[in-house]
């Protein structure tokens, strides 16, 4: 019992992470039909710097993640400005401006992968934060962990919150709903698309900072976050936020136990075999009524 | 085949032959990852390009190739280990195929995109748990101009088949698939099948003179038509009424019979029944075409989309709830934000 309970909980925990990541990617999709593969550089792209800040100056890793989520909504317009604003003036049908996106962030994954291969090196790196263990119920963890998984549920939360609540929350729904009938009520798409990339990109450098807390980084840990993403936005259906974070705790779970009952090495064997299962049972998702 | 196109392959292959006894080393391995580009990136277009599948997962089906030349290389003569590779790639592919061709879209390149991830997970797990290895270093391989008279050799063939490809029936198929599937389907070309594939390739590293030299045999992906329904398989050419898009024209006459006294395909030497799926499009279609066969209007109504979808398992994706929202823009729910936060159903 304990030991299932035990499972469980830390599956949530990566799933807190999972959900994160998959919410930005998610975001994207929905708003601008852009799948941006390249979602899990940006996540390593946080990682580091949040590595490398807390080299410098040996403050707590939260101290950067505002800095970094600002840092990353400007890497996000810069991005968006240069890559997409161009490519979605010039490719007026949705399908193929889906086809055209897909193969851009395909691009930019290897164009920022490698660039942290320049700066950073292939070596693994790391840095100890909060790594005593902490018992809850009878149950231990590490407190970085914990940690991590209340920032995760925190962000998560908190952008639900303002999808729901705000103005811009609302402009942002309406255009994922009708993107022309937005235009004809006012929303500004050439201001909204950029922001809202930059939302995403900044959401998977959060999730990285915060993974650099837990995990060893490497310049290719983006790419597993990635797949993982997508998988946890088919779980919850295109375009669904609060489904992305109903996903991502599932598949963490299903992971846990899947693990534990298999071997660790068998992770994404186990989860791309949830992928295809939900691809092939239920395509628009498990939450979709 | 073209002409001027199987000259220039010719022409093109000649002077890369000769390019060994020409440049020195570095310049040849240059070449050499040039030419592997060169039938890769065919390969990759054969299919992609005319489909419009995006497809992520090529990267699987080198790997696999490599994978299995490096297996076998010490045991097995050098054309046998290539041969190899690129039968056990085509067969990895013809199942994956078989597995997740019915997806569209974005669905279609984010499984590709899983796919490449899972099979160098499952190859990469193999190998630390049963050969002890976290990579490998080739030794005993041929000579480099072996290899890259190998790899000359598949990308020309690559090349040349892709060409062919393109031009025939088969190939117009595709593009007709690439331009508009549910309308191909309509016009007949059978959409729901197969893959069957050839895409193989094999990638091996050897360590001599700290040079990687690679070799990858591409071949092509190539995907089979077989029937969707009993009924359907025959070429519905007749149904001229779909649309003038000049892709589906092409697609159109690749489904024509061809008329025995002269070669280009005409539409009404093409018909004889219609087609299950046609039939299904609508009735209103088919006897407006029974009644003029030779007089069609090119540009009549297509038929709803809906319709159409429904012989078809797998559509609802996101294309095509997006096109439902696109019609829906005008309904006043959406238009006012304010009852547009109130509908809309997920966040």
């Amino acid at each position: 019992m304990r030991l299932w309970v035990e499972l469980i909980v830390s599956g949530v925990i990566t799933g807190g992470i999972y959900a994160l990541v998959a919410m930005g990617l998610n975001l994207q999709y929905g708003l601008m039909r852009i799948l941006n593969v390249s979602h899990g550089e940006f996540l390593m792209l946080g990682a580091y710097l949040v590595y490398w800040a807390h080299l410098v100056t040996h403050l707590s890793p939260f101290v950067f993640l505002p800095p970094l989520l600002a840092g990353l909504f400007a890497i996000g317009l810069l991005i968006h400005r240069l890559c997409f604003r161009r490519l979605a003036e010039t490719t007026p049908e949705v399908e193929a401006f889906e086809a055209r996106s897909l193969l851009v962030g395909f691009g930019l994954m290897f164009v920022v992968q490698n660039v942290a291969l320049l700066i950073w090196g292939a070596d693994l790196r790391g840095y100890q934060y909060l790594s005593q263990t902490v018992s809850v119920a009878g149950v231990g963890f590490t407190a970085n962990r914990l940690v991590a998984f209340a920032g995760a549920i925190g962000l998560s939360v908190s952008l639900i919150v303002v999808l729901r609540a705000t103005l811009l929350g609302r402009a942002v729904r309406a255009m994922m709903q009708s993107p022309t009938g937005a235009l004809l009520v006012g929303i500004d798409v050439r201001r909204l698309h950029p922001a809202v990339f930059g939302v995403g990109l900044a959401l998977a450098g959060a999730a990285g900072a915060l993974l650099s807390m837990v995990f060893e980084i490497s310049p290719s840990m983006g790419e597993p976050y990635t797949v993982t993403a997508l998988i946890v936005i088919a779980l919850g259906g295109f375009g669904s936020v609060t489904g992305s974070l109903l996903g991502g705790l599932l598949l963490g779970c299903v992971e846990a136990i899947g693990m534990r009952l298999t071997s660790p090495s068998l992770k994404m064997v186990l989860s791309y075999g949830v992928f295809m299962l939900v691809l092939i049972t239920r395509p628009n998702g498990l939450f979709v009524r | 085949m073209p002409r001027g196109a199987l000259a220039a392959v010719a022409g093109g292959a000649v002077v890369a032959a000769a390019l060994p006894w020409l440049l020195d080393d570095f310049l040849v391995s240059l070449a050499l990852s040039c030419l592997m580009y060169v039938a890769l990136a065919t390969s990759w277009a054969m299919f992609s390009g005319a489909t419009r599948y995006v497809s992520l997962g090529t990267s699987a089906f080198f790997g696999l190739g490599a994978y299995v030349s490096a297996w076998t290389v010490a045991a097995a003569p050098w054309p046998v280990v290539i041969a190899g590779g690129a039968l056990v790639a085509a067969a990895f592919a013809a199942l994956a195929g078989l597995a997740i061709l019915h997806l569209r879209g974005t669905y279609f390149a984010v499984l590709t995109f899983g796919m490449s991830e899972l099979t160098r997970h499952v190859v990469t797990y193999g190998e630390k748990q049963y050969a002890g290895t976290v990579g490998r270093v080739l030794t005993g391989v041929p000579s480099n101009r072996t290899v890259y008279f190998t790899v000359l050799v598949i990308a020309v063939a690559a090349v040349v088949v892709a060409v062919a490809v393109r031009g025939s029936r088969f190939g117009l198929a595709l593009i007709g698939i690439g331009a508009d599937e549910q309308r191909a389907q309509t016009l007949g070309v059978p959409t729901r099948w197969v893959i069957t594939a050839k895409s193989a390739l094999s990638w091996r590293w050897s360590n001599a003179g700290n040079r990687a030299r690679s070799e990858s045999r591409v071949s092509s992906r190539r995907r089979t038509i077989t029937a969707l329904s009993p009924g359907s398989n025959h070429p519905a050419t007749g149904s001229s009424w779909l649309s003038d898009e000049s892709r589906l024209r092409a697609c159109r006459a690749a489904y024509s019979v061809r008329s025995p006294s002269s070669k280009t395909p005409t539409i009404e030497s093409a018909w004889s029944t219609p087609s299950k799926s046609a039939r299904r499009a609508g009735p209103s279609v088919h006897s407006r075409w029974m009644a003029s066969p030779t007089r069609l209007p090119s540009t009549t109504p297509v038929a709803p989309s809906t319709e159409v979808a429904s012989t078809r398992t797998h559509v609802p994706t996101i294309v095509s709830r997006a096109r439902s929202a696109k019609r829906s823009i005008f309904s006043a729910s959406s238009v006012s934000p304010r009852s547009a936060s109130r509908s809309v159903p997920r966040t």
